[in-house]
């Protein structure tokens, strides 16, 4: 049921509406994004696991206070980068700290999706990109994550962040500008990234 | 993709959803694909194109989505924290709420609902639990179903019950905050929409049946003084009209269980379920779990479940195909869930005895 079409506001609406299926149509549509987000705070599943459920049950609980929302996927990025930082931390599990960015504890590794690729002289190039992207900052790397594999919004991005839509724009002209400069063979392709 | 005509940079085409649907499928460039001579004809977008295209694909991961029952699992699992917090939290104090409650997360965890049978004397006209209900008033609807076959009704909140010949439902206009109730003289099959917040209670002459959301059928036997409760899965919750809700400690009827209502003075008895209804047989016989199948199949089983003629055009629907798992909602809410996964301007909904699926369909 990827294909439905009312958005995650409308069944929101319809969750403080006491709806429970419209509640769970909301957790199957965000809880593999959610336990995959989670995970790059913290190595421990179960841990991930309890805080995600938290953080839904939570919402349910609080459902008719719950102050307005404006974006169900981004309020709930937030509230399980936020709780699985702190779980981690009290569990003493906590994440590496980049060095630039004390708070951010985001530990991802990218791969190549293979699948996605149509062209064979694509793969050499792209595995060169991967690698690259890998050694961007943690900060850099968790807007790409944000806004590329989860495929979020920028304003989405700077509420899960809690920084400004400005401060997301620019992060992610950093990391590409960073990509484009080590990377100088894809000079061409890149053209167009001062649009970013 | 008609939009990408207006787009300025990468971000946008990373930010698509048919732009990263096509990456995501292996075709992204591939010649002769209808998106790259789409591209090639707007040259000015290739390189913002292919910038995504690239990030996108080296910004995976190779863990898979969680499977059906891994999804499944960490629903429940999350529902179990709500009903734990909400039995020894703010409700604790009040121990008949504590109950139901105890009954909702017990009906939640049973995936599929209740199926009860609820039988009682037809000559019996309301008097007995009259008094929770106007007589006489605008905000009560009264529908008798004078016709030879059984009559499809949907309430306002969702639920539907299937009225048999002779049978009257009253039921209010709208449902109060609290609570849905209806009563009943004859016999339905009623399928309840979801609602912990708001049980549906249908009464009888001599009982009273308490849900949260499930299914479960109420009818009428002749010569039959008893009254039967039957439940198919999960749990429903019954008590004596004369002491009503809360007076009494209501007995919990079971799966597979049924409760009787004999004798004089008249006791409760529960016991296993001796003949199941037509419609609950009916609904055991027919799986709504669908992997990638043509919609006309889907509606096929739907009609052959609930006995209803289809109005809809297959040419246009057989290349529309879904997955999707129904289980014990409503039709009217299976209808919803099929029309949303179908797609946009896509609707399907309940006319008469016919079910009527209506849109674009699929080329």
């Amino acid at each position: 049921m990827n294909d439905v079409t009312k958005s995650d506001e409308e069944l929101w609406q319809l969750t403080r509406e006491n709806h429970e299926s419209s509640f769970n149509q909301l957790m199957e549509r965000h809880l593999s994004s959610l336990l995959h987000y989670g995970g790059k705070f913290s190595e421990d599943y179960a841990l991930v696991q309890d805080c995600v459920q938290d953080v839904l049950a939570d919402l349910w609980l609080r459902r008719t206070r719950e102050a307005p929302i404006l974006s169900v996927r981004a309020y709930l990025f937030a509230a399980v980068r936020n709780r699985v930082c702190r779980e981690a931390k009290k569990a003493g599990r906590a994440g590496i700290l980049d060095e630039n960015d004390e708070y951010s504890s985001f530990e991802a590794v990218f791969s190549v999706e293979e699948s996605w690729i149509a062209d064979e002289s694509e793969h050499e190039r792209l595995h060169k990109l991967n690698h690259l992207v890998n050694r961007l900052p943690p900060r850099q790397k968790e807007i790409l994550y944000l806004r590329y594999y989860q495929g979020l919004e920028k304003n989405q991005i700077a509420e899960v962040l809690d920084i400004h839509y400005q401060s997301v724009s620019n992060l992610l002209h950093r990391a590409l500008t960073a990509l484009r400069k080590q990377f100088p063979v894809l000079l061409y392709v890149f053209l167009a990234w001062k649009y970013l | 993709m008609k939009g990408w005509t207006q787009y300025t940079s990468a971000d946008e085409f990373a930010g698509d959803g048919t732009f990263r649907n096509w990456v995501a499928s292996g075709t992204y460039g591939q010649e002769g694909h209808p998106f790259t001579r789409f591209l090639a004809g707007h040259a000015h977008l290739i390189p913002l194109a292919d910038q995504a295209a690239d990030l996108l694909r080296v910004t995976a991961f190779p863990d898979k989505k969680l499977t059906d029952n891994e999804l499944k699992a960490q629903m429940d699992g999350t529902w179990e924290k709500i009903r734990l917090r909400e039995n020894t939290g703010s409700f604790s104090g009040n121990p008949q709420r504590r109950l139901w409650l105890r009954w909702a997360a017990a009906a939640v965890l049973a995936i599929a609902g209740g199926l009860a049978l609820l039988e009682y004397q037809k000559t019996t006209v309301l008097p007995g639990i009259s008094g929770n209900f106007p007589e006489h008033s605008d905000s009560w609807q009264v529908v008798t179903n004078q016709t030879d076959d059984v009559r499809p009704l949907s309430l306002s909140d969702g639920s539907m019950v299937w009225l048999e010949p002779g049978s009257e439902l009253r039921y209010p206009v709208a449902f109060e905050a609290e609570k849905r109730e209806v009563l009943l003289d004859g016999e339905a099959f009623f399928e309840v929409s979801k609602n912990a917040r708001r049980p549906f209670y249908v009464k009888t002459h001599n009982l009273i049946t308490r849900v949260v959301g499930t299914s479960f059928l109420v009818r009428t036997l002749e010569e039959n003084k008893s009254t039967l409760v039957q439940v198919r899965t999960g749990k429903v919750l019954v008590y004596r009209a004369e002491n009503g809700a809360g007076k009494e400690e209501p007995v919990a009827v079971e799966a597979n269980q049924q409760l009787r209502l004999s004798g004089d003075p008249a006791i409760l008895l529960t016991e296993p379920v001796s003949q199941p209804s037509v419609l609950s047989e009916r609904l055991d016989e027919h799986r709504f779990e669908f992997t990638d199948v043509p919609v006309p199949i889907v509606l096929n089983a739907l009609s052959a479940a609930y006995g209803l003629s289809l109005s809809y055009s297959e040419a246009d629907f057989r290349n529309c195909r879904i997955t999707t798992a129904l289980t014990d909602e409503p039709l009217t809410e299976k209808l919803n869930i099929l029309a949303e996964t179908i797609g946009a301007g896509t609707r399907a909904e309940l006319d008469g005895d016919r079910i009527r699926l209506t849109g674009a369909g699929c080329p």
